[in-house]
């Protein structure tokens, strides 16, 4: 198991490097750069056109007449001493400045996205799956077709409008209040964020919810129907033992397999809904780097979430090798 | 002898979409303490669901016991009607398992895959019997020695998919035994194993029905294997009993048309004339003949066999055939009920 986690680690590490370089390249492949962006900005605000020298000098100060090799590795040669770079479209702030808080409330925001998805959607699934073919059933598959089919964003408008028009709460999008929104971390500015937290997780988590439901229902029906259930039961061992420690346990497995999958795609799937919702997440900032080929700030979110990929597969592996005895690491 | 189990016109019909399947339509039969009753037919014709009617393991909003009833009797107290009880209930759940136990067709599949042997094993043990962690460790491991696991100290710590086929079937047998149970119910033990492997099974399962003085039923296609085991067979097609009689008559003389096919396409070492298989093939569940059900493929079919269906004609001390051909040769019934 060590072997396989340091092996793991290698690997990861190679995929890591392999991430970054290809999508600093990417980023630069369309015509134009960041600083073209820039000065296409500037000359339509002043309406008046940049003197060619001026832009060249910029280039030559930011570096970026340079091969985009040389560049790139300018750029990873600053990652030990945490320089990420810096955001030309944030006013030249470093990138990690701009970033460190968002990644943290975005790896928050997700990983209690998942417990409140998986959290309610094991459940009903399991709930469904031993009622087949009863109300019950028909009404939660039907609500999970229409979660599946309708886009995230239209989720997160509707259940917005429900939370403040149905539900009157004063909520107007974002984490925090204004007064708190750049402030250092105060225990008002807790409670203030505790407040916001409750609708963004709702729609986040019933986002997640439905793809989960329908996998567990269609696992836990597959495992109802082997024969070491019949077995389970012809033991004499209660229905309810039978569900949970036979059934359920091996129909959970596939999940944690998703959960590695799942994490960083509930950090960029949440890029629109940020968008809507106004939270402080990666998602926004992300957009805008890509829209203005700001590279080193795109690039860095790209990494995140690469490593975020990365760290959810091992946890998943590492999860499901406990969980299911069937799976060796040689 | 002690008889531990009666079941008589016992019928299961399932209720799906298409209409009423009659899996189970009029099965009788005693089973006695220490004997081995048989039950033989093709596939479809109800002899599993026989069996887990018997367990109450099926599903009550899918299949309904709708006649019949099941007695069994119990080393001590009064017999308990097994149609009565609750299929979710804390009686029926004391008797599976600890009295009544049953092994299945596929061992590939009949042990949970994320759990350990000796786990599968307690867990029967702790449920049935007021004994301590350790006690049922130590149990567990006694009844893998007994059915011939070798080094069972270690193997009662290994996960299904160590054991091969054999192994595990030897394991499910273990689980089955565990709680001492008056009656085993083999559904189809030995169909996925191989010949040399099955022999050692069914050895297996006798020696330990002897000892334990332990009535069995034998499930089964193979009429090598009712051949082999059973004292007494009864023969199903389409969810009825065509006929009933201690084994040596079965092969000695066979009196319903269909035994005597079935035994027709029986390959045996030495016999050199052709196999004469049964002509047709058993019809579905939803085209069931008026008449007998056996007379669209009967070679001996008679005008009266497709109007109607044949009560059981009683024709020794054990011996019954559902078939018109021995209406005149019947005794007056001996079960009068």
């Amino acid at each position: 198991m060590t072997a396989f986690i340091i092996r793991r680690l290698v690997s990861a590490a190679i995929t890591f490097f392999l991430i970054t370089l290809i999508s600093f390249v990417v980023i630069q492949l369309p015509p134009g750069d960041v600083v073209s962006n820039w000065v296409r900005q500037q000359e339509a605000s002043t309406g008046q056109p940049m003197p060619p020298e001026t832009i060249e000098n910029l280039r030559r100060t930011y570096g970026f007449d340079e091969p985009v090799i040389v560049q790139y590795f300018k750029w990873i040669d600053g990652f030990p001493s945490g320089d990420f770079g810096f955001s030309i479209e944030y006013s030249n702030a470093p990138v990690a400045d701009i970033l460190v808080q968002r990644t943290g409330l975005t790896v928050f925001l997700g990983v209690a996205t998942l417990f409140i998805s998986w959290g309610l959607a094991i459940p009903f699934g399991i709930f469904a799956a031993t009622r087949k073919n009863s109300r019950w059933d028909y009404f939660l598959s039907t609500l999970s077709f229409i979660g599946i089919s309708t886009p995230d964003f239209l989720i997160a408008v509707i259940y917005l409008f429900i939370a403040v028009f149905v539900l009157k709460t004063d909520y107007s999008g974002g984490l925090f209040s204004q007064q708190f929104k750049d402030a250092p971390w105060t225990w008002e500015r807790v409670v203030d964020f505790a407040k916001h937290l409750p609708v963004p997780l709702a729609i986040l988590g019933l986002g997640g919810m439905a793809g989960t439901f329908r996998i567990m229902r269609a696992n836990l029906l597959d495992i109802l129907d082997q024969q070491f259930i019949e077995a389970a039961r012809a033991k004499g061992l209660k229905e309810r033992i039978v569900i949970y420690k036979h059934a359920t346990r091996i129909a959970v497995n596939p999940l944690i397999s998703r959960v590695g999958m799942q994490l960083p795609l509930l950090i960029s799937g949440t890029i629109i809904i940020s968008i809507v919702l106004d939270l402080p997440t990666l998602g926004p900032p992300f957009i805008r780097a890509l829209n203005r080929q700001d590279m080193f700030l795109a690039g860095t979110v790209l990494m995140i979430l690469a490593i975020i990929l990365l760290i959810g597969n091992l946890i998943a592996d590492i999860v499901l090798a406990w969980s299911d005895p069937r799976i060796q690491y040689e | 002898m002690d008889t531990v189990l009666e079941v008589s016109n016992l019928k299961t019909y399932f209720y799906i979409e298409q209409g009423v399947v009659r899996a189970v339509d009029g099965v009788s039969f005693t089973l006695q303490a220490g004997k081995t009753l048989g039950i033989v037919g093709e596939s479809g014709c109800g002899k599993s669901v026989t069996s887990r009617t018997i367990m109450r393991l099926l599903s009550p909003s899918l299949a309904r016991i709708v006649d019949g009833s099941i007695k069994y009797y119990p080393a001590d107290g009064p017999p308990v009607e097994l149609t009565q009880v609750d299929p979710y209930g804390d009686r029926i759940r004391d008797i599976r398992g600890n009295e009544i136990a049953m092994i299945f067709q596929e061992p590939m599949t009949s042990l949970n895959p994320v759990y350990t042997i000796g786990q599968q094993i307690m867990e029967a043990i702790l449920l049935h019997q007021d004994v301590s962690k350790d006690e049922a460790r130590a149990r567990a491991i006694d009844v893998l020695r007994l059915v011939g696991i070798p080094l069972p100290e270690q193997r009662v710590d290994q996960y299904p998919h160590e054991f091969s086929g054999g192994m595990r079937q030897r394991a499910m047998i273990a689980m089955a035994l565990s709680c001492n149970p008056r009656i085993l119910i083999a559904d189809e033990p030995t169909t996925a194993l191989d010949v040399t492997i099955e022999a050692q099974i069914l050895e297996l399962i006798q020696q330990i029905q002897q000892d334990n003085d332990m009535a069995l039923i034998m499930i089964t296609h193979d009429l090598n294997v009712i051949g082999e085991v059973a004292d007494h067979v009864i023969v199903m097609y389409l969810g009825q009993v065509v006929e009933s009689a201690p084994v040596d008559d079965i092969f000695d003389q066979p009196k319903h048309p269909y035994t005597q096919g079935l035994l027709n396409s029986l390959p045996m070492i030495g016999r050199g004339d052709r196999l004469e298989p049964i002509t047709g093939s058993v019809p579905g569940p939803h085209e069931r003949p008026r008449g007998c059900p056996f007379a669209p493929r009967c070679p001996q079919v008679m005008d009266r066999c497709r109007a109607e269906n044949p009560p059981s004609f009683v024709l020794g001390p054990a011996s019954d055939v559902a078939c018109w051909l021995y209406e005149e040769a019947a005794e007056p019934s001996h079960d009068s009920s």
